[in-house]
This record gives structure tokens, sequence and C-alpha cells, in this order.
């Protein structure tokens, strides 16, 4: 592999890992979501 | 209840700091997941460059005749120059057909698969790696070793994406993901697959934004010749964690540990608890030799490393003494619900809550991680803890529910009922590691596999890695017989 490629994938898996906010966010929201159920549950 | 005196005053703050301490590992994990995200920018990419230097694999062999072949044959597929790979399988004096299986690459392939015989064997995996990398680094071609188990089958593009960290000279070892790659998975080869996303994926992550690495996994490591040079040329001996030891090694030197997430390896792991339980008693007995090795490296922090900062000694100390924070806790609980029932229940809910909202966001987080693990073991996710915690997280979120439920099933409460209730509920932890415990020999009755299954699954997956290290407590104290025992391996991995 010459080392255009392999810059590019060096690039391509650092925008990969950029994923893991959006992740992170979506588990926050389902921790969120059932802070909220309780709260409407313990009225 | 009358008001407490002041010695009942202390007893219950003294009982509420144990519960707090006892919550350490809820902490650490919150603190492991919160960290996570920030690999997205604190990563080692921008010091990554196109890199391919003379790597030679060192592979540790005894008795491997059923998958050392597989493990040759991706190695000289994988996507990395051909003239700068060379392997070097080490036979531990194996009784098996791997002689006949690495002289028959050899000879395929003279000159980039080699075959060294040692004619004592059974000394352990390190005196069979030393063996290996005397002969390598004597050879001034080699650049870098890659030290790997036999059963290990690569991602063609894994050496590749390991040893473009090696261009940052700082960098002294690189590991991979080790993913389980069995193509018959059983239920306990997916909650492996999950741990495997938990302490790799997400923990390894953290621990590159945090600068320390725990382990450089010993199914994959590609070490720069310095950093194998500056420990001496050899890997520590006289310890059943190895891998750990030369970890720690390379960063008590001012080497950086680098984890490539996107270097996949796929391995074997143990399908019976029995063959797990062995695997990780060797482990955590090795943890617990670590612990007493480096006393003077915890909670002291250098400009060299950052083994000694806090964030690594609580992640470490969490995980040593898992048990310990667990039995902790449930006991203080048990405590005050004699003391004050109230206290109990009010601290109670907030250590079930707790634990509920950090496992939902662990969880969910590590799912995504890896999907194709996440869509096989969604199941064992959702049941890592086991069905009884979830029960006491459903309890502490929703009490009135759980209340309403209660009564509807067995009527109105005594007091006395309600104590029970309560009993079980405080010391569920330990009942759990029992249980777990209890799981190990049940699998050995006709029958038992099925069983041991169930337990699992009630009881989490969790509390069976607690309980073997329980287990590595008494082993370590009654100084047991620590010699290697090996993890069967038949060749399930596919790639």
């Amino acid at each position: 592999m010459s080392p255009a490629p392999e810059l590019d994938e060096i690039a391509r898996d650092a925008r990969r890992e950029r994923r893991l906010v959006p992740q992170a966010l979506i588990a926050l929201a389902a921790v969120a979501a059932i802070a909220v159920v309780r709260e409407l549950f313990l009225r | 209840m009358s008001t407490p005196n002041g010695f009942e005053v202390a007893l219950i703050v003294f009982l509420l700091v144990c519960v707090l301490l006892g919550t350490t590992p809820v902490f650490n994990t919150a603190f492991q997941f919160l960290v996570l995200p920030f690999h997205a920018f604190k990563n080692h990419y921008r010091r990554a460059a196109p890199y391919t230097p003379n790597i030679a694999v060192v592979v540790p062999a005894w008795n491997e005749g059923l998958v050392i072949g597989a493990s040759i044959d991706r190695l000289l597929t994988l996507e990395y120059p051909h003239d700068r790979l060379r392997i070097y399988v080490v036979d531990d004096a194996s009784t098996d057909s791997t002689p006949d299986v690495v002289l028959g690459k050899a000879a395929e392939h003279p000159g980039r698969v080699v075959h060294l015989r040692r004619e004592q064997g059974g000394e352990g995996k390190a005196h069979t790696l030393n063996h290996g990398l005397s002969r390598v680094l004597a050879d001034p071609w080699t650049e870098a070793v890659l030290i790997m188990d036999a059963d290990v089958i690569f991602a063609r593009d894994s050496l590749r994406k390991m040893s473009r960290h090696l261009a940052d000279e700082r960098v002294g070892a690189v590991t991979a993901y080790i993913a389980e790659g069995s193509h018959d998975r059983n239920y306990l080869t997916r909650f492996i697959g999950m741990e495997y996303v938990l302490a790799q994926l997400a923990s390894r992550r953290t621990q590159n934004v945090l600068g320390a690495i725990a382990c450089l996994a010993g199914g994959a490591q590609l070490h720069a010749r310095a950093n194998l040079e500056a420990i001496g040329g050899r890997i520590p001996t006289g310890t059943l964690a190895e891998d750990t030891m030369t970890t720690f090694e390379g960063q008590l030197r001012g080497r950086r540990m680098v984890f490539e997430p996107h270097a996949v390896v796929l391995a074997e792991e143990p399908r019976t608890v029995d063959a797990l339980w062995k695997q990780r008693l060797r482990w955590a007995r090795g943890n617990v030799q670590l612990t007493s090795i480096y006393r003077k490296v915890w909670f002291r922090p250098s400009r060299l490393h950052r083994l000694g900062s806090l964030s690594f000694g609580l992640s470490w100390f969490s995980i040593l003494l898992l048990p310990v924070w667990l039995l902790l806790a449930s006991a203080a609980l048990f405590a005050l619900l004699l003391l004050h029932s109230g206290i109990a229940e009010a601290v109670f809910r907030f250590m079930w809550i707790l634990a509920a909202c950090t496992y939902l966001f662990s969880m969910l987080y590590a799912v995504q991680l890896d999907g194709r693990t996440g869509r096989r073991s969604w199941r064992e996710a959702l049941l890592f803890p086991g069905l009884g915690a979830m029960i006491l997280m459903a309890i502490a979120l929703f009490p009135r529910f759980s209340d309403a439920l209660l009564t509807d099933w067995l009527g109105a409460l005594t007091p006395e009922d309600r104590f029970v209730y309560a009993s079980i509920l405080y010391l569920w932890g330990p009942i759990s590691m029992l249980g777990a415990w209890a799981a190990r020999w049940v699998e050995r009755l006709p029958g038992g596999r099925f069983v041991a299954g169930l337990c699992i699954y009630v009881f989490g997956y969790g509390s069976l890695l607690c309980a073997i290290t329980v287990d590595s407590y008494i082993k370590e104290w009654r100084r047991a017989d620590a010699s290697w025992v090996k993890t069967e391996k038949v060749g399930r991995v596919v790639s």
C-alpha cells in the first residue's frame, strides 16, 4: 500500500472516532428518558 | 424509631461512608464512560503515519496443532510488505502435530516461517516468548516484534493499522482489539464478546485518553525494538500476568502504549464456566501479584508516566478489589437496616439508581461500539449484571410499583416479612457472587451446563468475575500452585 491511501486510512479512522460523541449522546438520552418516566410514575 | 444518640449518629455516618466507598466501582465505571467520548479528539491518530518496519512475529505454541496452521496462513496473507514480515513459532516441546505443521509451513515459505523448538517446555508463556525474543533481537533486521497467541486470526489490515503508531518514536508498543470470534457461539462466549467490548473498545480508549494503559493484550502486542531492549530484551517471568507486567515496564521507562480500536484480531474463548474460571483465575492472580510488585507506583504521580495517577489507581483498584467493595457496601447497608431502616432504604435507592443509570449508559454505549457483537450479544449486554440485579434496579427506580406488585402477590406484609425482603435486597451482591460460584460446581453434574448458564443469567456475568477474583485472593493467600494452565483452543475461529 502506498503512503497516500494509508494517510487516507488514518484520516478515515480518526473521523470514525468522532462517532463516539453521538453514540454517547444516544446513550445519555436513553438514561434521561428513563429518569423522566420514573418522575412521571412517582407523581 | 426513637431519636438516635451521639454514638448511633457516628455509627450511621461511618456506615454511610462505607456504603459510599463500596460504590467506588460504580463511580469508576461512570467516570470511564464519561471520559470515553473524549477519544474522538484526544487520540494518537495525529501522530500516526504510514510506517512498515521489519516485524518479527513471535508465536508461542504448545500443542497448538489444531490452530497454528490457520494462524500462520493468515499472517502470510496480511496486507503488509511480505519482505518485512518473518514468523517465528516457538514450539514449547509440543507433543502433538505442532512441529509437523510448522515445519511444513517453513518448508513452503523458507525464510518467512521459522520453527524454533524448546526441548524442555512447560515453564510458562514468558519463558517460551523469551526463547523467541533472544533469537529475533539478536538479528539487526528486526525493527519491531509482534507477540501473539497461536490461535488468533488477524484481520488483514490489522498489522498495518498497528504499525502506523510506531512512526511516533515515543510509542513503545501498540495493542489491538481482541474480539471473540468463534463460529459456534454459546451463551458464555457471547458474554465474553460483550465483556471485551466493555474492557477494550471502551476502557482502553479511555486509557488512551488518560495516558496509561493497564494491559497490552497478550494475543496481539506490537513492540518497537527499542521498547523491548529498554526492558532488558526479555518478558518478565515469575508472574502470571506477563503481558500486564511488560506493559507496565515499558510505561515506567517513559514509553507510551497505544490501543488501536480499528485493528481487529479474532480469538477463541472458553465455552464452559470451568475453563473460563481457570483462565481468569490466572489473570486475577497475576494482577494480585503485580499490585504488590508495583506497590510504590500506585497513587504517586510521576512526570515520566501516568501509572501513578489518581484515575489509573482508581480504575485498577476498583477492579482488583471489586468483591471487597461489594461486601463492604452490602454489610454496611445491612447494618444500617438493623440500626435505622428508613436511612437504609434511602441509601439502597440511591445506590441502585446510580447503578441503574451507569449500567444503562454503559451498555447502550457499548452495543454501539461494535455493531457485530452488539447485534449478536444484546441479550447478554442486557443481562450482564444478571436478572436479579435488574429487578433490584427496577425496585429502586419504581418503588411504588414494586410495593404494589409485592402486596398483590403476597398480601399485606408483616414487619418481619419486610425485614426478610429488605435483607435479600441489601445482601444481593454477596448472594449473587455465591450463586455465580455455584454455577461452576453445578456445571459438572449431568445436565449441569444448562443450569450453570441459567445461574449466570440470573446472578450475572459480573458476579462470576467477582467470584473468580475472590478465588484469586484465596489462592494467592494460600500460595497455591501457580503453574501455567493453558486455555484449550481447537480452531473455532473463522475470519
